[in-house]
């Protein structure tokens, strides 16, 4: 430890001899007279003598002094910390430039005093001492594949950096990978994690949570000035069906949420949501409580025509106004996908001739499951191996309809319960038949049909065949059984799962078992059940800063004159994969229109992330020390670097001080001197 | 009378025409004078009676007394006797300062010193005069005559100064010189040490004789003047000393007031006259405290 000099300009301490020199300079040659007698006069000046040449001397001494001090502080030295030139410290910056960072914290957004503490520790180290810098928004990613002498680099891209629209991408792999840095360097180098976050609960919590932490390898910065910031955020949207048809009524819900600041406050918050759809403009004025959710309900029409559909809804923006818009993209199409898959055809039978009868679906009959997508997925008798494909199914929000082998099935108990089992078929051979009636009268998907007339379809049909009671067992409480037997079997069960739906049809449709096929009822039936089954989530959008625009090639298509425009127009540079293009960054919050030429190809739109506006923060209780922003940069506790300079600057006051009550010191009486 | 030299001015034998040099105390010569002595003698002035003893002159006895009161009564009158001043003029070489005044303080001493000399002479009393520094420069012996304060005004008027002053010394050296009381006036500007002046001046008290002490300074040395630092020179020894006079001169002046201020307590309790004069002032008003 010694002291050390950030700017060693060596020759400015020359200035400690400017008073020395105006001293010698401004001393005038004394005028020579001839005196009578000079022992009085000797006498006189060696008494007065006694006064004034150590005040000379000491005026001189503290003149000196100012100069040289004020010459040191110029050198801006500083006590401790690292030498220069031994390169002794490594110091891995993870910088959380998340959208959370980006709120106003008290007087000061939490990203500009993260910066300005970055930047002060940075500054603080020895120029050569080894540095790497990682931002956790996003694809995070490290400067230098470890720490680097760049002291001006790192200071430059922290001038560059500032708060992204984006939520925080793998948090604990990016801080594994800086603290494995740290391990990785040589046994003479004391490296160090600096983390500077704000901490967000939704963020970070269970990231250093599960992080394994050696004395001394991080150390945290929190730049939050309150434990949480209040915000008002439209949370999600929500259409129904996810993907209409031309001219289908449809339901949006707009999400909203308020959360509370540090001093939590009642009532509620007067907010207008406005809504764009197209040409539609809307208006809702509803009031939020204090601290919870509130959903707004938008009935709409969906266009005319098939394409993207952009829908747009805001609120009033607040302080913190990047989650105060949000925008919808739904998909409208005049035909919808599905995928019908019987290992025997014959086995579909009738429905199988319903769905491609039905106007708005675009069938297609596959001995497998195809990789492409699908609206629906009618799938017959499936096996136990087909579980995780149903799965993968039902989460990519994809409507799977199941058609149980009546005999044994080995598909639903798995499916349902996440184990091995089967449920047996019944068949009824004393010719009566199961009677079908109505599970829940109030659902929509009956709304198109007359009670009693589908009553008595039901019941001209008459089944024979069906799964047994076991499968009310596996039902979750979720579960909507929509018809049922007499004896509460249940007969159509809609089940959510992941983001979509499964329908359960335990009734057989063959006119060996039922006379169903046969019935008027039943196409319409099949499509209400689908249509109503459908998607209503946007749970796969797109991750703001992680995820990046894609656009599948139309077949035949010349990928060169496909572009991708942003919200402004502006065009976004692309990346052609074979068929597909991509986005070259990740996306950030905004509306994407891939074009060719006039025409618009494809709508994206990405929202601002849902986590990222709830800004309430957390004390980490890690293995590592944690320091508000304000303390890293001003006490230089982390660099362990004690600045001299403010020392130096009142060291040249006092001095400037003492000069003056010497100079202004009342002359000594004189009668002293006489006597 | 013969004709004065230049150091001796019309002017001043005009104004002091009508001054007649005497002292304050009663003079011991033996010759006969104007001057009133201890003694009794044989002036015309009637002194005092005093009764007869044994042995005293009978023509001294009142008869009209002895008629009138049956006792003899002797009648005494007072001695009149001559005066002898012997003049000492400093002629060091801080006699030669001369800064405010219009002339030096040896030449202001000189002028003073000749007219002394020619009242002297003028009243029928015997002058000497030494010239002195750390010696005795010139010793004219004491007469009368108007050949003598002729030659007591050339070497007035070339002297010079020169040499270091130790005015002790010189009153040392000529003690040999002055046997009797008489008058002593010692023309300087005392710029000495004022205890072994003291000292010196003693053996000529103790003889009887009358001192009279004229201090002879230049304006500029009774307050320092002028600005920024100088470097004072010593006219005698050449020591030098470098000061800022505005910072001293107030000082100078107490510390030089209250030199004098001792000098005439000092002067006053031994019985001694001391007057003091600086050049750019007439020296007659120090005749008329010669006369008071």
């Amino acid at each position: 430890m010694m002291i050390s000099f950030d700017n060693p300009v060596w020759w400015f301490l020359a200035a400690a001899l400017v008073p020395l020199l105006v001293h010698l300079v401004a001393r005038t040659r004394p005028k020579e007279r001839r005196f009578s007698s000079v022992v009085l006069l000797q006498e006189l000046v060696r008494l007065q003598s006694r006064h004034a040449r150590p005040k000379d001397i000491i005026l001189l001494v503290l003149r000196t002094l100012l100069c040289l001090s004020l010459a040191l502080a110029f050198l801006l030295p500083y006590y401790g910390g690292s030498r220069e030139g031994e390169g002794g410290r490594a110091l891995v910056l993870v910088l959380d430039d998340t959208a959370s960072m980006g709120a106003a914290d008290g007087q000061l957004v939490r990203m500009n005093a993260a910066l300005s503490a970055a930047q002060s520790i940075v500054q603080n180290l020895a120029p050569n001492d080894r540095f790497n810098l990682a931002t956790l928004a996003g694809y995070s990613h490290f400067i230098f594949d470890k720490p680097e002498s760049a002291r001006p680099l790192i200071l430059r891209e922290l001038a560059r950096t500032q708060s992204r629209a984006a939520a925080a991408g793998d948090v604990r792999e990016t801080l594994t990978a800086a603290l494995t840095q740290v391990r990785n360097l040589p046994e003479e180098v004391q490296g160090q994690v600096l983390l500077i976050s704000d901490f967000q609960t939704s963020g970070m919590k269970t990231a250093l949570d599960a992080l394994e932490i050696r004395d001394g390898e991080l150390c945290c910065v929190n730049v939050a000035q309150t434990s949480s910031v209040e915000n008002t955020s439209v949370a999600a949207m929500r259409m129904t069906p996810a993907k209409p048809l031309p001219g289908q009524k449809v339901t949006l819900r707009v999400e909203l949420r308020h959360y509370q600041g540090a001093a939590p406050r009642r009532g509620t918050v007067p907010l207008n949501v406005s809504l764009s759809a197209g040409n539609v403009r809307l208006s809702h004025p509803c009031e939020l409580t204090c601290g919870s959710n509130s959903v707004v309900q938008f009935e709409l029409v969906a266009p005319e025509t098939s394409g993207d559909w952009l829908l747009s809804a805001g609120i009033e923006p607040d302080s913190y106004s990047g989650d105060n818009v949000r925008h919808l993209v739904v998909p409208v199409a005049d035909k919808l996908d599905c995928v019908t898959i019987a290992a025997d055809r014959a086995h579909l039978g009738f429905m199988q001739r319903a769905l491609e009868n039905t106007p708005f679906l675009r069938t297609l009959h596959l001995p497998a499951i195809p990789e492409n997508g699908a609206d629906f997925v009618v799938w017959h008798a499936p096996g136990a191996d087909d579980v995780a494909a149903i799965q993968r199914r039902l989460a990519a929000g994809e409507t799977v309809l199941i058609v149980p082998d009546m005999q044994k099935d080995a598909a639903l108990t798995p499916l349902l319960k996440g184990e091995q089992g089967y449920l047996s078929g019944e068949t009824r051979t004393d010719g009566e038949s199961w009677q079908v009636s109505k599970g829940d009268i109030n659902d929509d998907s009956f709304s198109l049909f007359d009670e009693n007339a589908l009553a008595q379809e039901l019941q001209k049909a008459g089944m024979y065949s069906r799964l047994g009671a076991d499968i009310q067992k596996l039902l979750p409480p979720s579960a909507k059984v929509l018809l049922s037997y007499r004896d509460s079997v249940p007969a159509l069960v809609r089940v959510p799962m992941g983001c979509s739906n499964l329908l359960i049809w335990n009734m057989p449709v063959t006119a060996r078992y039922s006379r169903l096929g046969f019935s008027p009822m039943f196409l319409p039936l099949l499509a209400e059940q689908l249509l109503h089954a459908r998607s209503s989530t946007n749970d796969s959008e797109l991750i703001a800063g992680r995820d990046f625009l894609l656009f599948e090639l139309p077949l035949g298509a010349d990928p060169s004159i496909v572009r991708l425009l942003a919200e402004d127009g502006s065009e976004l540079p692309v990346k052609s994969y074979a068929a597909q293009l991509q986005s070259e960054q990740p996306a950030m919050p905004g509306v994407y229109r891939w074009v060719a030429g006039d025409t618009v190809l494809h709508t994206v739109a990405v929202n601002f992330p849902a986590t990222e506006s709830d800004l309430q923060t957390f004390t980490p209780s890690v293995n590592a020390p944690v320091m508000e922003a304000r303390a890293a940069t001003d006490n230089s506790a982390f660099t362990g670097r004690i600045p001299l300079w403010p020392w130096l600057l009142a060291s040249a006051l006092l001095f400037f001080m003492m000069e003056l009550l010497i100079c202004r010191r009342p002359v000594v009486k004189k009668n002293h001197i006489s006597s | 009378m013969a004709q004065a030299p230049s150091i001796l001015r019309p002017e001043d034998m005009a104004r002091l025409a009508n001054y007649r040099f005497a002292v304050r105390m009663m003079a011991e010569g033996w010759l006969s004078g104007r001057h009133r002595a201890k003694g009794r003698g044989s002036s015309s002035d009637f002194l005092e009676y005093r009764a007869y003893s044994p042995g005293d002159d009978p023509r001294l006895i009142d008869w009209r007394a002895y008629a009138r009161t049956d006792r003899l009564q002797l009648k005494t009158f007072e001695h009149e006797t001559h005066l002898e001043c012997h003049l000492f003029v400093d002629s060091s070489a801080s006699m030669g300062y001369r800064e405010l005044g219009p002339i030096s303080k040896l030449e202001y001493a000189s002028h003073f010193a000749a007219c002394v000399a020619w009242l002297v002479v003028r009243g029928n009393d015997r002058v000497s005069l030494q010239l002195v520094d750390d010696k005795v420069r010139h010793y004219i012996q004491p007469g009368t005559t108007a050949a003598h304060l002729n030659c007591c005004l050339n070497l007035l008027e070339h002297n010079t100064a020169g040499g270091k002053t130790d005015l002790p010394q010189a009153l040392e050296r000529s003690k040999g010189l002055i046997q009797r009381p008489c008058t002593l006036m010692i023309v300087s500007d005392f710029l000495c040490d004022m205890s072994a002046l003291q000292s010196a001046l003693n053996p000529y008290l103790h003889r009887g004789c009358k001192v009279v002490l004229v201090q002879v300074l230049d304006k500029g040395e009774l307050s320092l003047n002028g600005q920024g630092l100088a470097r004072f020179v010593d006219m005698e020894s050449g020591a030098r000393v470098i000061c800022n006079p505005d910072e001293l001169s107030r000082v100078y002046a107490e510390r030089m007031h209250a030199i004098q201020q001792h000098m005439y307590a000092m002067a006053a309790a031994r019985g001694m006259l001391f007057l003091s004069t600086t050049t750019d002032r007439s020296f007659y008003p120090l005749f008329d405290a010669l006369a008071r």
